[in-house]
C-alpha cells in the first residue's frame, strides 16, 4: 500500500515523466502512469510483464530481465511494442529508498519510432513533459526538411534557368553564325573579284578606288570573322578542338605571314629565344596561330622603323608532360602610354592612343587575342614605353605530344619551295558567282577547271569519267545533295576517282570540319578563297607524279602555267613589268646583288634566246622545253611578266609534243624588250 | 519574419492569380529577391511591402489581403509542412489555441530570433471563446482573423467572428477576438 509520502513521490514522478512503471523482481508491472495504461491496456492491478510487453532495442545487450534492468540503470532504454504501435524511451531507476520497491522505468513515448510506425498516432503535447525535447526535434526536423525542399526547388529553378540561358545562347550563337555566313558569302564574291581586279592595269584613280574597296572589304571580313570567332568561342567549339602540331612550323608560319609587310616597311623581323624546337604539342593550335598572327601583324603595323621580335621560350616539366610556353612579341613602335594600357584589349579600341590614332583597322584584333588566350588557359600582359616600343607577352601550358609527321605534312614540306600548279580541278558550288570566281582563281594558279553547280551535277560528271580530276573542290552548303553527301558518295560509289576532295565552306566550325572528315574530305578551306592560300594548300596534292595531268616540274620561282596553251591567259597581254618582285629582291638581297643578278640575267637571256631559236628551227623539243623554261623562270623572277608567261606557253606546248613555230618566239620579242627596258629604268631609279 | 511567411504569400498569389501578377507585386513592393528560404529570418519590412504590393496589385484593402493570407497560411502551408505538429497540438480549436503558446515556446528554443505572438484563451460559454492576441508586430490582426477561420474549418468547428477589439498597448498590437464556434 502507498503511504502519503510515497503517493506524493509517485505524483511528482508522473509530473516529470509521462511514462512511469514500478516493476517487481518477477518483471511484473505493479504500478503505472495513465499514459502507459491508455496505450498498453494495463492498470495498477494488472500483472503484465514489463520485459515481455516491450522488445528492447537499447541497451544493446539487454536480455529483458529484472537483473539486467538493475544492472543497466542510467542507460537509455528504447522499447517497442509492434502490435500496439507503442514505444517508450527512458531509463531504469531504483527508488526503493523513496518506498518504491523493485525497479522503476521513467520516460516518455518514443516519438520518432511512433511517427514512423504508427499511422494512427494520437500523441498530443500533453503526452510529453514540458522539458522533453522530442517535439522540438520534430519541429526542427520538419523545418530542416522544408529548407531542403526550398533549396531543391531553388536549385531546380536555377537548373531550368541555366538551360534556358544556354538554349538562348546557342540560338544567339547560331543566329550570329548564320548572319555571318550570309554576310561572308557575298563578301567572298567581292573579295574574289577584287583579287582578280587587282591584277589588272588601270589608271591611278581606278587603282586607288580598287584599293579603298579592297581595304574596306578586308576590314568588313575582319569584323565578320570576329563575330564568328566570338560566337564559336562562346559555343565552346573552337576552344575544345585540339590537335598535334609542330611548334617550329607554327612559329615559322606566323613569321612568314608578316614577312612581306615587314620587308615593305623596311623593318627587321626577328625570332629570339629558343631557335629550334623538336617538340610537338597537343593543343588548340588554331587559336594559338591566330593569336600569334594578330600580335605580329599589329606589331608590324605600328612599327615604322626598327625591329619586331617574336621570342618563344619553354619551361619543360618532365613530370607530367606539360610545358609552359612563353611567347612575347616586341616591337620598336611608338609605344602605348600607361593610361591606355588597360583599354587596349577592349573591342573597337582602335586609335585610342595618340600614337596609334589614324591607324587603319577595326580594333578587334587585341580583343580576340585576349579571348583566345583566355580560352587557351593563359593570360596576356602588355608592357610599353612611349617612344621605345611595346611587348605583348603570354604563357600557355601545353601537353607534349609524340612527334607525328603526317604524310600530308611531309608532302607539304617537300613541296614548300614549289609555287606552280598543274592539274584538272572539279569545282562544285551552287552559287554561280562564287563558282565562276573560284574557277578563275584556280585558273590563275595554272589549273584547268570543270564546273558543277550542284552535288547531283558533280556526281554526273564523275559518272562520265571518275578519273578525270586531280582535285575536287566541294562546297558543303548546297540544296539537294549537299557537299557532305556528295563527298561520301564519291568515296563509296566512284572508286576510280582518286582525287582528294577539299571542303569549301563559308562556315568554319569544328563540327563541319569533323563531318567533312567523316565524309572523306581531306582538307577544309574557308571562303572566300584567297589565291595564295589555295596555292599553298594545293601543293600537298598537285605535285609532279601526283597529278595525272602534270607533265612539267615547276621550279622554285615558277609562276603558274596553264596547260591550255590557247591564249586564254587573261594576263598575257596585261603586264610587261611588275616592280613588286624586284622591290622584294632588293629588300631581300640588297641593290648591288640585285644589279649583278639582273646583269647576269640580261647576258644569259641573249644566249638562251639564240639557243631557243636554234632548237625551234631543229624541232628539238627537249631543248625547247629546257630553254623556254629557264627563260620564263628568269623573266618572272625579275618581274618581266608578260614575256615570262609567253615563254611558259611555249614550254607547255613543247612538253605536250606540239610543234613550235618561230613566229611564236617572235611574238615574245617585243614584250621581252619592253619589260627589260622597264626593269633597267626601275633599277636605275632605285639606285 | 521567417522566409516561410514570404514564401507562402508568393505561393498564394501564384496559385490564385498567376506568375505575372506575382512579378508585378514583386516590382511594386521593391523587394529585390524572389526566392525565400523558409527558416531564414528576413526583414519584416519585406513582408509588409509584399502584402501591401499584393493589395495594391489586386485593388483590395490590405486587411482583406492579410485575411486571405491567414487562411492560406493554415490551409496550405501549415497543413502541408507542419501537419504532424498541428495534430499533436490538439484535436479542437480551443485545445490547439491553448497549446499554441507551448508550441511557440518550443520553436523559440531552437530558433533563437523567433518572436511569436501569444494567444490567451478564455471560455465564455459552451460555444463562445475570447482570444487575446498579443504581438510585438503591428497590423497583423486581419491575418490572425483569417487564420482562426481556417483553423475552425480544419477542426470542423466553423468560426464566427463576433467582434474584434483593438486593445490599447504601448507597443506592438493587441486584439481581443470574440468568436462563436459552430
Amino acid at each position: 500500500m502507498f503511504g502519503s509520502g510515497q503517493r506524493q513521490f509517485w505524483h511528482d514522478l508522473n509530473h516529470l515523466f509521462t511514462l512511469v512503471c514500478q516493476i517487481n523482481e518477477r518483471g511484473e508491472i505493479i504500478r503505472s502512469s495513465p499514459l502507459m495504461q491508455r496505450y498498453c491496456g494495463i492498470d495498477d492491478l494488472g500483472a503484465s510483464n514489463f520485459f515481455e510487453l516491450f522488445e528492447f532495442k537499447r541497451p544493446s545487450k539487454f536480455e529483458g530481465s529484472f537483473a539486467g534492468a538493475v544492472r543497466n540503470q542510467g542507460k537509455l532504454f528504447l522499447g517497442v511494442n509492434e502490435k500496439l504501435g507503442f514505444a517508450i524511451r527512458g531509463q531504469m531507476a531504483d527508488f526503493s529508498k523513496q518506498g518504491l520497491k523493485g525497479i522503476c522505468f521513467i520516460g516518455v513515448p518514443w516519438l520518432w519510432w511512433m511517427q514512423s510506425n504508427n499511422e494512427n498516432l494520437t500523441l498530443t503535447f500533453d503526452d510529453f513533459p514540458v522539458h522533453d525535447v522530442q517535439m522540438d526535434q520534430l519541429f526542427f526536423m520538419n523545418a530542416q526538411q522544408v529548407m531542403v525542399d526550398d533549396l531543391q526547388a531553388i536549385n531546380d529553378e536555377l537548373v531550368a534557368a541555366k538551360a534556358e540561358v544556354d538554349q538562348l545562347n546557342a540560338s544567339r550563337t547560331n543566329y550570329f553564325r548564320h548572319i555571318s555566313h550570309e554576310m561572308r558569302s557575298p563578301l567572298g564574291g567581292i573579295i574574289s573579284a577584287l583579287t582578280l581586279l587587282k591584277d589588272g592595269q588601270y589608271d591611278n584613280r581606278t587603282n586607288e578606288l580598287i584599293g579603298l574597296v579592297d581595304q574596306s572589304a578586308v576590314r568588313l571580313l575582319e569584323v565578320i570573322n570576329f563575330t564568328l570567332d566570338t560566337a564559336s568561342l562562346e559555343a565552346g567549339s573552337q576552344a575544345e578542338h585540339t590537335e598535334i602540331f609542330d611548334l617550329n612550323r607554327l612559329i615559322d608560319d606566323s613569321l612568314t605571314l608578316v614577312r612581306a609587310k615587314a620587308l615593305e616597311k623596311g623593318i627587321e623581323l626577328k625570332r629570339a629565344g629558343h631557335m629550334h624546337f623538336d617538340t610537338h604539342y597537343q593543343g588548340r593550335v588554331k587559336l594559338l596561330r591566330q593569336v600569334l598572327s594578330n600580335l605580329l601583324s599589329n606589331a608590324t603595323k605600328f612599327t615604322d622603323q626598327g625591329t619586331v621580335t617574336l621570342t618563344v621560350s619553354i619551361k619543360q616539366s618532365a613530370a607530367n608532360g606539360l610545358d609552359t610556353l612563353t611567347f612575347s612579341v616586341t616591337d620598336s613602335g611608338p609605344g602605348i602610354p600607361e593610361q591606355y594600357l588597360s583599354q587596349i584589349f577592349e573591342p573597337f579600341a582602335t586609335g585610342i592612343t595618340p600614337q596609334t590614332q589614324g591607324s587603319q583597322g577595326t580594333g578587334l584584333g587585341l580583343s580576340i587575342v585576349q579571348r583566345f588566350i583566355e580560352a587557351l588557359g593563359g593570360q596576356i600582359s602588355v608592357t610599353s614605353e612611349v617612344g621605345v616600343g611595346a611587348t605583348f607577352r603570354f604563357d600557355v601550358v601545353l601537353r607534349q605530344a609524340r612527334a607525328v609527321i603526317s604524310a600530308d605534312e611531309n608532302l607539304r614540306a617537300d613541296s614548300s619551295a614549289k609555287s606552280s600548279l598543274q592539274g584538272h580541278v572539279l569545282v562544285v558550288e551552287n552559287i554561280q558567282t562564287n563558282l565562276l570566281l573560284n574557277a578563275k582563281i584556280l585558273e590563275t594558279l595554272g589549273l584547268t577547271t570543270d564546273l558543277a553547280a550542284s552535288g547531283e551535277m558533280a556526281l554526273e560528271k564523275l559518272t562520265q569519267g571518275g578519273d578525270a580530276y586531280d582535285v575536287i573542290f566541294m562546297d558543303l552548303d548546297m540544296p539537294g545533295i549537299d557537299g557532305f553527301e556528295a563527298a561520301q558518295r564519291i568515296r563509296s560509289d566512284y572508286p576510280s576517282c582518286k582525287a582528294p576532295i577539299i571542303a569549301l565552306s563559308a562556315h568554319d566550325t569544328d563540327e563541319d570540319r569533323r563531318k567533312a572528315g567523316e565524309a572523306g574530305m581531306v582538307h577544309y578551306m574557308v571562303k572566300p578563297l584567297i589565291r595564295e592560300e589555295v596555292l599553298h594548300d594545293l601543293r600537298a596534292w598537285l605535285l609532279v607524279g601526283q597529278s595525272k595531268n602534270t607533265v612539267y616540274t615547276p621550279d622554285t620561282n615558277a609562276e603558274p602555267i596553264n596547260k591550255d596553251t590557247a591564249v586564254t591567259d587573261e594576263h598575257s597581254d596585261i603586264l610587261t613589268f611588275k616592280s613588286e618582285k624586284i622591290e622584294t629582291l632588293v629588300k631581300d638581297v640588297g641593290l648591288t646583288v640585285t644589279q649583278t643578278l639582273v646583269s647576269k640575267f640580261l647576258s644569259e637571256s641573249a644566249q638562251r634566246w639564240d639557243a631557243l631559236q636554234a632548237a625551234i628551227n631543229g624541232s628539238d623539243n627537249a631543248t625547247i622545253t629546257r630553254e623556254a623554261h629557264t627563260l620564263g623562270s628568269s623573266c618572272l623572277t625579275f618581274g618581266v611578266e608578260n614575256a615570262g608567261r609567253l615563254f611558259r606557253q611555249i614550254e607547255a606546248k613543247s612538253i605536250a609534243g606540239e610543234t613550235i613555230a618561230l613566229g611564236e618566239l617572235a611574238d615574245i620579242e617585243r614584250p621581252l624588250s619592253a619589260g627589260i627596258q622597264q626593269l633597267e629604268v626601275f633599277l636605275s631609279g632605285v639606285a | 519574419m521567417y522566409g516561410v511567411i514570404n514564401k507562402s504569400l508568393k505561393e498564394m498569389v501564384i496559385e490564385q492569380f498567376g506568375m505575372e501578377r506575382w512579378e508585378s507585386i514583386l516590382e511594386r513592393s521593391g523587394v529585390p529577391v524572389d526566392s525565400f528560404l523558409s527558416m531564414r529570418s528576413y526583414d519584416d519590412q519585406r513582408t509588409y511591402a509584399l502584402a501591401q504590393g499584393c493589395a495594391d496589385e489586386l485593388g483590395i484593402p490590405l486587411a482583406d489581403a492579410l485575411r486571405a493570407f491567414g487562411a492560406h497560411w493554415i490551409e496550405h502551408t501549415v497543413e502541408r509542412d507542419y501537419s504532424a505538429l498541428v495534430s499533436a497540438a490538439g484535436n479542437s480549436l480551443v485545445e490547439f489555441l491553448n497549446n499554441l503558446n507551448a508550441l511557440h515556446d518550443k520553436i523559440s528554443s531552437t530558433f533563437l530570433d523567433y518572436r511569436p505572438p501569444t494567444f490567451d484563451v478564455t471560455l465564455k460559454g459552451d460555444h463562445e471563446v475570447d482570444i487575446l492576441y498579443t504581438s510585438e508586430r503591428m497590423g497583423l490582426t486581419p491575418f490572425v482573423e483569417g487564420l482562426m477561420i481556417a483553423l475552425g474549418k480544419r477542426f470542423n468547428e466553423p468560426v464566427e467572428v463576433l467582434s474584434i477589439e483593438a486593445m490599447p498597448v504601448d507597443s506592438g498590437e493587441q486584439s481581443r477576438f470574440s468568436i462563436r464556434l459552430g
